[in-house]
């Protein structure tokens, strides 16, 4: 695909939580980690899917008819997909009545986005915000990712990614160019443990987020670390990666993400929902002694809800 | 997580404050027959003499202030209430706006009997113009969709769930009796129905078509055409409150009086006014009068040493003012009261906002808090208690063919706060942050509007997002930059500019000095109606012919263009209907009834020697509301442009088929394409924000032409109250897709707002030419985590308010609670009896509130952060 056109799953105005200022989000689809609690399962795959809400289907039909390829049946109410045979050309969403069907990734022109992004620059520049790109991991579209960080610049707009960190380290040099902000995700410091949640190890993520550190300061960067129970909200876990963020000269300040259980309707959507895994219930008073522990060395924590 | 600090119902108030809130929220109201009954016996006994007009009706209010009945209260500390009750309505009878609502709605009896006659009324319309198969055929259909004309039921006002009222029985027999009977044909709303006939106001067929329609018992307000209404009220106003403050009664009566016995040569129509007006002053001093009776009276049989104490400050009080001026912070606040009420009662439920409170009472606040004669905590708890009492004048006995669309308390008195000095300075004080405070506190439905300019304080606006983000949503923004130049624009000189409030819900005024805004209103989807069937308008009801101009069959337009134009000759003609109206109504306030008691309180009434309903104030205005409304109508024309002249995927005839249809019966697929056009307004798109700018400023435009029967201008109000739900249950279908009998957008809001979050509706909101327009309603729905707890979200929170002041919006009432609550309150509507929401331009308990609307407000997007 030409680096002017990227697979995009949305665009959030307003966002206030993801960097400084009010902020638009453009989300870019694929991601190479597979992080048992995603929060975004639709964002996983890099090409375009379609989803289907099925507590809204009157199971009338229409979609199966209208689809050129017989890529959908009716069975026992419900509309099945022939992942081998839908092309996701998206008749079915245009045949249904009910609004079930529904394209996850557009394929989206660089002018289109910044146009979009450009609407609400009165608010960035009121508030000192601008746009943040996320994903999925946004660097798994690096030629567009790129593009669209060299054009935001261009229009005088403060730029941030949201990344998990796994990305080949040559990619480095050009990103700073073009990011005045990385979101950066620490989600374990044990490799092992993190291969085994993530699907893959963790050594290049702590590679790049020090190698970005040495480049643009504790000001540019800032590590966010999602609080997911029974994976790394113990007490030890959190020790590893204050201690991790000390060695590296870290200085700046720590964005907790508490884990958010009510993504099982977006597995289902998806198809995924054998994939679902519930963490259970983050308390208050956990939030509160994990923000405590990185008060106690000095760090500034933002808790984003 | 949920953010469950924002969802608790904090409720910080004194107990004090609570048993008057909740008696205030709880207690059934009492019709109160005094005022007609006193009244009437005045204005029988004047009727052969050859007293003057003004004079009769400031004869007859003094005896009411004789002869009435007054409440206290053993937790009031602001004394005064407008009935023999604590919690009581009056009656205008002259005006006559719910006379029919008590003549048949105290008994089951009546209503059936007026149900049925009305009914047999239409029917018998109906058979004569479509035969009993026609007829059929109609109602058949209406039903099919789903809409229908809401009915009057057998819930007696006593006995309805919503805004219910209870009658002595004895008062009850008298004014059935005799007085309702005696005004009959000759109040303002029995004579406005009629000179409407007279003079031919009704287009085409319509006539004949609204006097045969099944008949509200509300006379509140009357249609002059399909597209266009009219209030039959005398108009929203501030009174002139510092003069009365600072000067007293007493003075401001001497000062008459010397007029009238100087050298002066006056005509008789002046001397009658000055006479009337002296008259009017005195009857607000024989108030005040019975109020310190009352409390002497009181005072002779309570014993208790602290009870006492209380009673004999408040009778020191009460001796003091309005007669004389007021020195302390109390006093100006029982001088304010006093008054108010008074005037309230003299024509009741005309909506006499107090003002700029944080302006006037300023001066006494800092010197008793230098003194040391008050705490600010107590001057508080007084401002909690005086909301909650100017809260309690709001309150209307409607129809209850229309209770499912109200309230109890309309909350529309707003109270203006912040803005810049008549000098341009920022005006923000301490007291502003107290009666802030004091909102908050005493969770009054009333309107708080703040006023903010480029150097309003950072600290103001930090503390308006913290209560935003604490669920408090009675109060609302209002952009000093956009509303000045709008009042500049009108002819507001600057210091009056500068020193405006807000009157009604939204509607801009020079206070003390504005002769009372009326109010009509534009139906834009009706409007669009007219210029899509030729002339003609389909009602829920059949055809009615030629109801607006002949403007062409558009499947004859070449381009959309050609229908634009179309749709602003009816829109042209609409507001000239509302001209022609709103002059007959102010012509017969003015030969019918003049109104003394506000004349007295009113700049430019003295100097000119002229009653407000001659046109005696500084400044008139008419204000005609934009309803049924911006968004509906502007997305119906961006389908037309884009589905019937760009894409043509279908004509006008396939879309008016679709509408009579409601979209189903085979014309599903338009439906979906309507639905499926990307585009539409409020989602920050530069072309439908284009249109839409476009389209209102044409009709902005022309309401300037106009000039009113009082020599005042016409100016557009963007605002729809809770009309949106009521005129959507009763309206077909329209082009953007919206289907029969559901809500129709409210005031400013966006209609189809799904994508863009609140940076697009902001965006879209803000593109039209607010300095045009004298007031309107934007909510904003926000889940507590779009404001969020953090300084630094706040900020963001105030930043977005900022940047949309900035683009030009002009005002901001954002309602903040989530839908999770909302449901649970439609559920347990005694746990969250203090759930304030925005409805038009006006907050309301949401337990209060018709199913209908609660709806509404529940499918109005929240902007939430994920």
């Amino acid at each position: 695909m030409s680096p002017m056109n990227g697979i995009v799953f949305d665009v959030q105005n307003y966002a206030i939580y993801d960097g400084p200022g009010i902020r638009t989000i453009i989300f870019l689809k694929g991601c190479p980690l597979k992080c048992q609690w995603c929060q975004n399962p639709e964002s996983q795959l890099l090409l375009p899917q379609m989803s289907y809400f099925e507590e809204k289907c009157q199971a009338c039909g229409n979609c199966m008819t209208a689809c050129p390829n017989n890529a959908l049946s009716l069975i026992n109410g419900k509309i099945i997909r022939n992942l081998s045979l839908c092309t996701t050309c998206g008749t079915c969403i245009s045949a249904c009545p009910n609004g079930v069907m529904e394209k996850i990734g557009v394929v989206r022109g660089l002018d289109e986005l910044v146009e979009i992004a450009l609407r609400d620059k009165p608010f960035y520049d009121n508030s000192g915000g601008g746009v943040t790109i996320s994903g999925g991991e946004p660097t798994t579209q690096i030629d567009f990712l790129l593009e669209l960080l060299k054009a935001l610049k261009n229009q005088g707009i403060h730029t941030a990614i949201e990344t998990c960190g796994y990305f080949n380290e040559n990619l480095i040099s050009e990103l700073v160019k073009y990011v005045d902000l990385f979101l950066f995700d620490i989600k374990l410091v044990d490799t092992n443990k993190h291969k085994k949640f993530t699907n893959v190890f963790n050594e290049k993520i702590l590679t790049n987020f020090s190698k970005i550190l040495s480049k643009v300061g504790s000001e540019r960067i800032i590590p966010r670390i999602p609080l997911i129970p029974s994976v790394n909200t113990d007490i030890n876990t959190i020790q590893q990666i204050i201690a991790f963020l000390h060695n590296v000269n870290y200085n700046g300040i720590i964005h907790l993400m508490p884990y958010n259980k009510l993504t099982k309707t977006k597995y289902e959507k998806m198809g995924m929902e054998s994939f679902h895994k519930d963490f259970g219930n983050l308390t208050d008073s956990n939030i509160h002694e994990i923000t405590k522990l990185f008060e106690q060395h000095s760090y500034e924590v933002i808790i984003n809800h | 997580m949920t953010e469950t600090t924002a969802l608790e119902m904090v409720d910080n108030a004194s107990d004090r404050i609570k048993r008057l809130r909740s008696r205030l929220l709880d207690d059934m109201p009492f019709i109160s027959i005094e005022r007609a009954k006193y009244y009437t016996e005045i204005w029988k006994k004047t009727e052969n003499s050859d007293i003057s007009l003004n004079v009769r009706v400031a004869l007859s209010m003094k005896k009411v202030f004789e002869k009435m009945g007054v409440s206290i209260d053993p937790d009031d500390r602001i004394v005064g209430t407008w009935t023999e009750n604590f919690l009581g309505i009056p009656i205008d009878i002259e005006r006559g706006l719910f006379n029919r609502v008590f003549e048949v709605e105290l008994d089951k009896k009546s209503m059936k009997k007026f149900a049925k006659e009305s009914n047999k009324g239409f029917m018998s319309y109906m058979i004569d113009k479509y035969g009993s198969d026609g007829l059929l055929k109609t109602l058949d259909h209406s039903k099919s969709i789903g809409v229908a004309m809401p009915e009057l039921g057998i819930d007696t006002l006593d006995s309805r769930k919503i805004n219910p009222y209870q009658i002595k029985e004895k008062d009850k027999e008298l004014l059935l009796r005799e007085i309702i009977p005696y005004w009959k044909e000759n109040t303002i709303a029995d004579r406005l129905g009629k000179a409407f006939i007279e003079n031919n106001i009704y287009p085409g067929e319509f006539g004949d078509f609204i006097q045969n329609l099944p008949r509200s018992t509300g006379q509140g307000d009357m249609v002059t055409s399909v597209g266009s209404a009219l209030g039959v009220w005398q108009g929203h106003l501030i009174l002139d409150h510092e003069k009365p403050i600072h000067k007293g009664l007493l003075a401001m009566i001497n000062e008459i009086q010397e007029l009238i016995t100087s050298n002066e040569i006056f005509s008789k129509r002046e001397q009658d006014f000055l006479e009337s007006i002296s008259i009017a002053l005195e009857g607000v001093v024989i108030y005040s009068q019975r109020l310190v009776e009352k409390l002497e009276e009181e005072l002779k049989s309570i014993l208790d040493p602290s009870k006492k104490a209380v009673l004999i400050q408040l009778l020191k009080i009460c001796q003091k003012v309005p007669l004389l001026p007021a020195e302390t912070f109390r006093e100006a606040i029982q001088s304010y009261w006093t008054i108010k009420t008074a005037v309230e009662l003299a024509m009741p439920f005309n909506v006499h906002s107090p003002g700029r409170l944080d302006q006037i009472f300023y001066p006494f606040y800092k010197n008793d808090i230098a003194s040391g004669q008050i705490t600010p905590e107590d001057a508080r708890e007084l401002l909690e208690e005086l909301f909650l009492k100017i809260m309690s004048h709001n309150m209307r006995p409607y129809s209850n063919a229309s209770s499912d669309f109200s309230q109890r308390y309309e909350g529309s008195e707003p109270v203006t706060l912040g803005g810049l000095t008549i000098k341009g300075e920022d005006a923000t004080n301490d007291l502003t942050y107290v009666m802030l405070e004091a909102a908050d506190r005493s969770k009054a439905s009333l309107n708080f509007a703040v006023r903010i300019h480029k150097n309003s304080p950072e600290k103001l606006l930090m503390k308006i997002a913290d209560l935003h983000y604490h669920g408090l949503s009675s109060v609302s923004l209002m952009n000093d930059e956009i509303c000045i130049q709008s009042l500049l624009n009108r002819g507001f000189n600057k210091e009056d500019a500068n020193g405006y409030a807000v009157t009604g819900c939204v509607d801009m005024c020079s206070p003390g000095k504005t002769g009372g805004e009326g109010f009509s209103s534009i139906l834009l989807c009706r409007t669009l109606d007219l210029a899509l069937r030729n002339g003609d308008s389909q009602t829920l009801v059949g055809l009615v012919k030629n109801a607006g101009l002949k403007t062409g069959d558009p499947d004859k337009f070449s381009n959309f263009d050609e229908f634009l134009n179309a749709f602003f000759i009816q829109s042209d003609f609409m507001i000239k209907k509302i001209v022609d109206g709103s002059t007959i109504r102010d012509k017969l306030f003015a030969e019918y009834l003049p109104a003394p008691y506000i004349s007295a309180f009113m700049q430019g009434c003295l100097e000119n020697k002229k009653d407000i309903t001659e046109g005696g104030a500084i400044y008139d205005c008419e204000g005609i509301l934009f309803m049924t409304s911006i968004a509906n109508t502007v997305d119906s024309l961006y389908v037309i442009k884009k589905l019937i002249f760009e894409q043509k995927k279908f004509t006008f005839k396939d879309l008016i088929n679709a509408i009579d249809n409601n979209f189903s019966n085979g014309y599903e697929h338009v439906h979906k394409l309507i639905l499926d056009l990307d585009g539409k307004w409020g989602n920050g798109y530069p072309e439908s924000d284009e249109l839409a700018r476009e389209v209102t400023s044409h009709m902005f435009k022309e309401t300037y032409k106009y000039r009113t029967y009082k020599d005042g201008f016409y100016a557009p109000f963007i605002n729809s109250m809770t009309t949106h739900t009521y005129d959507g249950r009763i309206s077909i279908a329209t082009p953007d897709g919206r289907l029969g009998g559901k809500p129709f957008a409210a005031s400013c809001n966006p209609y189809n707002v799904e994508k863009h979050g609140p940076t697009g509706v902001l965006r879209s909101v803000s593109a039209l030419e607010y300095e045009h327009v004298m007031g309107c309603a934007v909510n904003i729905r926000m889940h507590p985590s779009g404001i969020g707890k953090t300084n630094e979200s706040k900020k963001k929170w105030i930043s977005l308010i900022k940047t949309y002041f900035h683009l030009g919006g002009e005002q901001l009432q954002p309602t903040v609670v989530s839908t999770e609550v909302l449901k649970a309150a439609q559920i347990n509507p005694e746990s969250y009896r203090n759930i304030i929401v925005k409805v038009g331009g006006y907050s309301a308990y949401f337990t209060d509130l018709g199913r209908e609307i609660q709806d509404e407000i529940i499918s109005r997007t929240e902007h939430t952060m994920v």
